[in-house]
Parts: C-alpha cells; sequence; structure tokens
C-alpha cells in the first residue's frame, strides 16, 4: 500500500503532464495536497507507534504500511477532484462561468466529510457553464478532453471529474447529476459514475442547477471504490458490492438498446449475456413513453435552473454563452401553471415507470447510444440516421432522472478503442441492488 | 443568412415557443387529483 504522500504525488504528476491537454482541473492546489498527504502519513505512522495498525511488516517503512484500515478514515491518502460547482475553502468557485466566482471560507457539506474521512483535495474539476449542459465542452475555460482520445468530447457537465479519474490525476471524484451529469461522462469516459437517490447526498454549499432534479455523486475507476466514496458522501456505510446477479430478475430497455450504434448495442449484447451467465434473468422491458417524459424534463430544469440563477442572472445575462442561456432565460416566461402541469405529469411518469418494471429488481439500458464523438462534431450518425449530438448525449440518461433512485454507469469495455458504458436504474434507495449489478457488469478499461 | 443558433435572442425565443408547445401538449385531463413532484418521491 503506498503511502499517502505517494498517491498524492502520482496524481500530481499525472496532472502536471497531462493537464495541460485534457483540462480537467481548472484549479490545482498542489501545495495543500502535499501538506494534507503529509498529515495524514503523520497519523499513519503514530497509529503503528501506537499500534492501532496492528502488527508491523517489518519489510516495508512504518508510513508505507497501511496495516489494518482506519475505521475513522475510510479514504485516507485518496487524491479527489471536485466538481467546480461543489466549494472547497480556499479555492475559487468557479462554476466554470465567465465572470461569476465565489470564494468560499467553508466546505460543502459533501467536502467536509470526504475531507474528514481522509479523502485529499488535487483540485477543482471542469465543468460546462454552470453545470448546464452535458457535453463537456467551455468556450470559457477551454472544453475538456477525452483521456482517451483527446479529439473527443468528455461528455458532460462532470467533465473534469471525468477525464481527472480516467487519466489517473485523481482516484474519485465528487460530480453532480441533473439530467446526466455524472453517468454521461463516466460513461464516454471509462470510469463509473453514479447518480444516488436524490436527497441521499447533501448539496449544502453546491451550486444549484435544477432542485427537484439534482443529485450529487461520486466517479471512480471501479465500483468498490465508488461506493466507499458515496458510503462516505452519504454518511452511510453498507458492505463493498459483490459482483452478485443470482436470482436477480433485470429488464433491458430495448428501445433504447435499438437506439445505439451497432459497437454499443454489441457490448450490451455481450455483458447481458454475461448476466445471465451470472444467474440473473434478463428480460426485455418496454417503458413508458420516454418523449413525454423528455418535455417534462425539459420544462421543469429550465423553470428550476431560471429560479437558481435569479439572483445574479440579470448582471450576468450577457456573459453566458448563447446556448445555456437559452436553457435558462425562457425560464422567467414560461407560466407557474405550466411547470406545475410538468411536475404533475413527472409523477405519472414515475407511477407508468414503476409499473411497467413490476417485478423486475433494476432496470439496464445503455448510458450513451454513441462512443465518444469528435469535439468538432455538432451531429453523430447513428444507424444511418443524423442526430444533433446534444439530444444524442441525452437521450439515454436524461428521463430517469425524474425518478429519483440511483443510476449507475459502469465501463463494460472498450470498442474502436473507446469505452462503453452501462447505465443500472433502481429503485430510490435500491443503491445496494444497482451497484451489485454494476459490478457483476464491470470490465476495466 | 445568419445561423439562428449565432444570435442569442433568436435562441432563447426559439427555446420558449419550443418548450410552451410541449407544456401545451401535456393533456390536463389526466393530471386531475395528481400532486406536483415536491421532493424524493417514493415510487407508488
Amino acid at each position: 500500500m503506498a503511502t499517502a504522500s505517494e498517491r498524492v504525488e502520482a496524481a500530481i504528476g499525472l496532472a502536471e503532464r497531462l493537464n495541460p491537454t485534457l483540462n480537467a482541473y481548472l484549479h490545482l492546489d498542489l501545495e495543500g495536497a502535499r501538506a494534507a498527504a503529509a498529515e495524514q502519513d503523520a497519523i499513519d505512522a503514530a497509529r503503528h507507534a501506537s499500534g492501532d495498525a496492528g502488527a508491523p511488516d517489518p519489510a516495508r517503512p512504518p508510513a508505507a504500511d497501511a496495516g489494518r484500515p482506519d475505521p475513522a478514515r475510510p479514504l485516507a491518502g485518496m487524491p479527489i477532484c471536485v466538481k467546480d460547482i461543489v466549494d472547497v475553502a480556499g479555492m475559487p468557485t468557479t462554476a466554470g462561468a465567465a465572470g461569476w466566482v465565489r470564494h468560499p471560507d467553508a466546505d460543502a457539506v459533501v467536502v467536509e466529510r470526504l475531507r474528514a474521512a481522509g479523502a485529499i483535495v488535487i483540485g477543482k474539476g471542469n465543468t460546462n457553464e454552470f453545470a448546464c449542459g452535458i457535453d463537456g465542452r467551455n468556450p470559457h475555460k477551454g472544453d475538456c478532453r477525452n483521456p482517451h482520445d483527446p479529439e473527443r468530447l468528455t461528455g458532460g457537465s462532470s467533465s473534469g471529474p471525468a477525464a481527472a479519474v480516467a487519466s489517473g490525476m485523481a482516484e474519485a471524484a465528487i460530480g453532480s447529476d441533473t439530467s446526466g451529469s455524472i453517468r454521461l461522462p463516466a460513461a464516454l469516459c471509462g470510469v463509473v459514475g453514479i447518480r444516488p437517490t436524490r436527497g441521499l447526498v447533501p448539496a449544502e454549499g453546491v451550486v444549484p442547477l435544477a432542485w427537484s432534479l439534482d443529485a450529487v455523486g461520486p466517479l471512480a475507476a471501479d465500483v468498490p471504490t465508488a461506493s466507499r466514496v458515496l458510503d462516505v458522501m452519504a454518511g452511510s456505510e453498507r458492505p463493498i458490492p459483490q459482483p452478485e446477479v443470482t436470482g436477480m430478475r433485470i429488464g433491458l430497455a430495448t428501445e433504447l438498446l435499438d437506439l445505439a450504434e451497432e459497437p454499443v448495442a454489441e457490448a450490451i449484447g455481450a455483458t447481458v449475456e454475461r448476466l445471465r451467465e451470472g444467474g440473473a434473468e434478463v428480460v426485455d422491458v418496454a417503458l413508458p413513453d420516454l418523449g413525454r417524459a423528455a418535455a417534462i424534463h425539459r420544462i421543469v430544469q429550465c423553470c428550476e435552473v431560471a429560479a437558481a440563477h435569479a439572483p445574479w442572472f440579470a448582471a450576468q445575462r450577457d456573459r453566458y454563452a448563447p446556448e445555456v442561456r437559452a436553457r435558462i432565460e425562457p425560464g422567467y416566461r414560461l407560466r407557474a401553471d405550466l411547470y406545475l402541469r410538468a411536475q404533475r405529469h413527472r409523477r405519472l411518469f414515475t407511477r407508468a415507470f414503476a409499473a411497467a418494471t413490476r417485478g423486475l429488481d433494476a432496470v439496464i439500458t445503455p448510458a450513451s447510444p454513441v462512443l465518444a464523438p469528435r469535439i468538432a462534431d455538432e451531429e453523430v450518425v447513428i444507424r444511418g440516421e443524423r442526430h444533433r449530438t446534444r439530444v444524442a448525449l441525452l437521450s439515454c440518461v436524461m428521463v430517469f432522472s425524474q425518478l429519483d433512485g440511483p443510476a449507475v454507469s459502469v465501463p463494460i469495455g472498450l470498442r474502436e478503442g473507446l469505452p462503453v458504458g452501462l447505465q443500472v436504474i433502481g429503485r430510490p434507495h435500491a443503491e445496494d441492488v444497482v451497484l451489485r449489478i454494476a459490478a457483476a457488469a464491470e470490465n476495466w478499461v | 443568412m445568419p445561423d439562428p443558433r449565432d444570435d442569442a435572442d433568436a435562441q432563447v425565443v426559439a427555446e420558449l415557443a419550443e418548450l410552451e408547445a410541449l407544456a401545451a401538449a401535456l393533456p390536463e385531463d389526466e393530471i386531475e387529483g395528481v400532486p406536483p413532484v415536491a421532493g424524493p418521491q417514493n415510487w407508488e
């Protein structure tokens, strides 16, 4: 087991080498990270000296011998990236915006919990402007680039967190997900991203996008690590999820599989076979009207983001990227009864989804219908049909945010040198179930 | 002719019109007695 300083130096070394190309971090705090690592090493050395870490291994220097894990600091020495809409004391929060910035003197609750558990903040991760976007592009701070191919999108809006984990510039990251902003970049970058049950992880100290849809969650290289980080974020404790799906009944959303390009569909098909070999029953499931669900989502999000931005919108109006402004400003003009009509239909969608999936433990879909598109491409071609890139990237993730349950994207392999992500959707508070399925499906990239 | 996507005001107007049309297409009779979502939901 490496020391905290060794793990942090490894992350910093990669950040110094790769960040100028990938633009995953908008702000680095190398001095702070090194100081925190030295503090962690001192704690570990003291535990060894007191015997709390168990018998020392004479073959290793004390600081490098992890011994028994410290139950009070389950993430001891883990270098992390924090999406730049989440407050970290002593670092600016820019939300990836042109001129908007705040200088918090306190950590967001989720950062406070991770630091108390021993995690070490390396820096703040790139994001679409105000987390309002799905592609990882940012005209103000520079686009984030995919570690698997820097000419391709990372996905967003948690673009920096996904790229940082995928490239080893962090072992885990904090992201946020309103319309797929954890799951989609996790899929395109080949890491695990968990959108938890909404409300499970506190959002205090996080710049909101849409209150009734926002969820804060982790990204990490593998399911066990992501699960451990989620536990700390949520203040809960659960066993490491095992890849055990025997007896589970899983619904495969064929409508979304049919929308995916061939390499993605083929990878999903291979994973379905592995889940079946693992003892799960995988059955086709027809979901409720996803077109209507998308309309509901867009109306709700637009009204809520307008309300969240109201304190500064007038002063900042002309500094937003045009496409971001166009997703906010209509919210000041949409009538309240139309917002409420959408929220009432959202309840119907949830009921219809629950009815359609009765008897199933979870639903699986592609997390993205396409492999990471090229940054310059405004359109993608899927099975001979052209689609706007933004619409395609949202198509498998956005509507499921309305259900309030957990949804995970897990890497299931590479196709054409690019990662494919499987999405696993569960009932509210069924994190254990979706993470077991994710662990069984996981195929490290 | 300028691309309307380059015009921020035109984008706002177009998005508003689209959202209003989407909202109008959500049937009102289906939500009689259905309260709006507020807070994390249970799957009733």
